[in-house]
């Protein structure tokens, strides 16, 4: 049929298209990052006239953006420990066990999930310095935890769902008690499925922008970031650094997309759709 | 005993999320009550201005105002693309996946960055973008027009999240069963009549999620806009959560801002509710 090839080939356009939208953006800011200051100022062209390595070289080693990294690592490795086993056990009760009023608190999880940080920001603001959490790690690491833990509670209830219960059936029976059934058990199953949940939390973490950039003030704390948004609101514009950084901040979760791929979907939607 | 009490298990995450939501938003009620200024004037008891400021503040009603139109210009540009190239690539196949896989780059980097990214390509002076709409006789500033700027992030809001679309719907139509497809071709069914009667009502679950998702996340819009160009010009981009810090942090004005703040807060935990629903409909 004529007309199915007419259909296929818009589709193969708009693919196509899609493609050079896509790329085009994150191809500009690349050969952005090795254009110098004058370059970049001087007019517009496809290919750094000389590749200027200094716009990476100076923020990291000659500023203080090694600390900014160093943050943001910390901050969100440390989340992956202090949401992973709380929400395990959560999503367990949630799957397997019925309890009073378990519905309204599954989604009074959710709510908090997406509520906009923007909401929480004021009471932050004076709850931390009076509790002495501005500008530290920790205080960064609790915050981040509002969103992440509900978010882990979820992913893992639907993996945990999807485990038929006559394994945990048969390992009560053979006398496992809960916590031997799962460390035995379940732990082992859902192995790739913390991973997964792991690398969210990071990526979600290392992504945090509102609170990241005004609870914390100085390079001891502030994470990755929070100093890009400072740089970008200085009136001392580095375009190519600026680029540099902006590339810096972005590649931990470039490389971590050809893993989470496939569970983009599930992840986003709540596991509304696998 | 193999029965454990669900409540224990329940109880860490309770905690810590708890901990973490429960002050916060408490206080922040009491704030609401409250003429507070970080300038270090006297904090004084107001009981429900705040609420009635919001009431006749006309500027927070711009601002839900666009970020319905953001909202709904978004969707409308994302759905239609995302399930036409969903539907080219959703077969699994080695070339599909790298495409797939290429296409979410920019769906998990951190929003501040497609922010600056989109930066470097529409400053007037630097930016690529404004020098072809030179060619094209048009004169393109997102610093000065305020229609422009507003389209520019939802373009740049299209270029980050298109692909979640894409990745869902072709969940959702992997998943849908071959038997109506290959008996529409017996039947000799045209390639329309089949997308309009057997894909179409079989992702229309899919669709209504993304749409409801899409919307939640376009309402609270912030990183990316807060750093290509703030409020924008004549405070086109003048979405919730920039007012929101906006009033915080140029203004000062902690009372009102945690009105504000509250107002969103439930606002966005209502369509949140509304999105649940519509999944657990779909369940049972």
């Amino acid at each position: 049929m004529d007309k199915d090839k007419v259909y296929r080939a818009i589709g193969i356009l708009m693919v196509a298209a899609f493609l050079v939208f896509t790329a085009f953006p994150l191809y500009w800011l690349l050969i952005t990052s090795f254009k110098e200051r004058l370059e970049v100022i001087g007019g517009i062209s496809f290919w750094p006239g000389k590749f200027f390595w200094r716009n990476y070289y100076r923020p990291l080693f000659e500023d203080v953006y090694a600390s900014y990294i160093r943050n943001s690592f910390i901050i969100s490795s440390v989340e992956i420990i202090i949401c992973l086993p709380p929400a395990l056990l959560a999503a367990y009760a949630f799957s397997r066990l019925k309890f009073k009023a378990d519905n309204h608190f599954l989604f009074w999880f959710l709510t908090n999930r997406m509520a906009p940080p923007a909401a929480f920001l004021i009471p932050y603001y004076a709850l931390y310095t009076f509790l002495k959490l501005f500008d530290t790690l920790q205080g960064l690491i609790i915050i981040n935890s509002i969103g992440n833990l509900p978010f882990v509670i979820w992913l893992l209830k639907g993996f945990i769902d999807g485990i038929p219960k006559d394994i945990e059936e048969a390992a009560f029976i053979d006398g496992y008690n809960f916590w031997q059934m799962l460390r035995g058990i379940l732990l082992p199953i859902l192995k790739p499925a913390l991973a997964v949940a792991g690398l969210f939390v990071f990526i979600f973490t290392w992504n945090e922008m509102l609170f990241a950039s005004l609870l914390t003030t100085s390079p001891k704390a502030m994470p990755l970031t929070g100093g890009l948004l400072h740089y970008m609101s200085q009136l001392w514009m580095n375009w190519g650094e600026i680029a540099a950084l902006t590339l810096i901040t972005m590649a931990p979760i470039l490389v971590g997309i050809f893993y989470l791929q496939r569970y983009i979907a599930r992840a986003l939607t709540f596991g509304a759709v696998r | 005993m193999r029965s454990i009490n669900p409540w224990l298990l329940f109880l860490p995450a309770f905690i810590i999320v708890g901990f973490n939501s429960f002050f916060p938003t408490l206080y922040g009620a009491y704030l609401t009550s409250q003429r507070f200024y970080m300038t270090g004037q006297e904090v004084q008891f107001i009981g429900y201005s705040n609420y009635m400021a919001l009431v006749f503040d006309s500027t927070v009603w711009g601002a839900l105002l666009k970020g319905a139109a953001f909202a709904a210009a978004c969707v409308a540009i994302e759905l239609p693309i995302g399930l036409a190239i969903a539907l080219m690539i959703y077969k699994e196949s080695r070339v599909n996946r790298i495409l797939r896989t290429f296409f979410s780059s920019p769906l998990l980097i951190p929003p501040l960055t497609v922010g600056a990214t989109w930066l470097l390509l529409t400053r007037a002076d630097i930016g690529p973008l404004p020098l072809l709409f030179r060619l094209l006789g048009v004169n393109y500033d997102i610093g000065s027009d305020p229609l422009q700027a507003f389209f520019t992030v939802v373009i740049m809001d299209v270029w980050h999240w298109t692909s979640f679309v894409i990745l869902v719907f072709v969940a959702a139509r992997a998943a849908l069963p071959p038997e109506p497809y290959e008996s529409a071709m017996v039947d000799g069914a045209s390639s329309w009549h089949i997308f309009r009667y057997i894909t179409l009502p079989g992702m229309k679950y899919a669709m209504l999620i993304v749409l409801l998702i899409r919307m939640i996340d376009s309402l609270k819009i912030f990183d990316e806009v807060w750093s290509l160009i703030g409020e924008g010009p004549y405070k086109a981009t003048n979405f919730m959560s920039i007012y929101i810090v906006k009033t915080t942090l140029s203004q000062l004005n902690m009372g009102y801002g945690a009105t504000l703040s509250l107002f969103f807060l439930y606002l966005i935990i209502i369509l949140t509710f509304i999105t649940l629903k519509v999944m657990a409909g779909r369940r049972t």
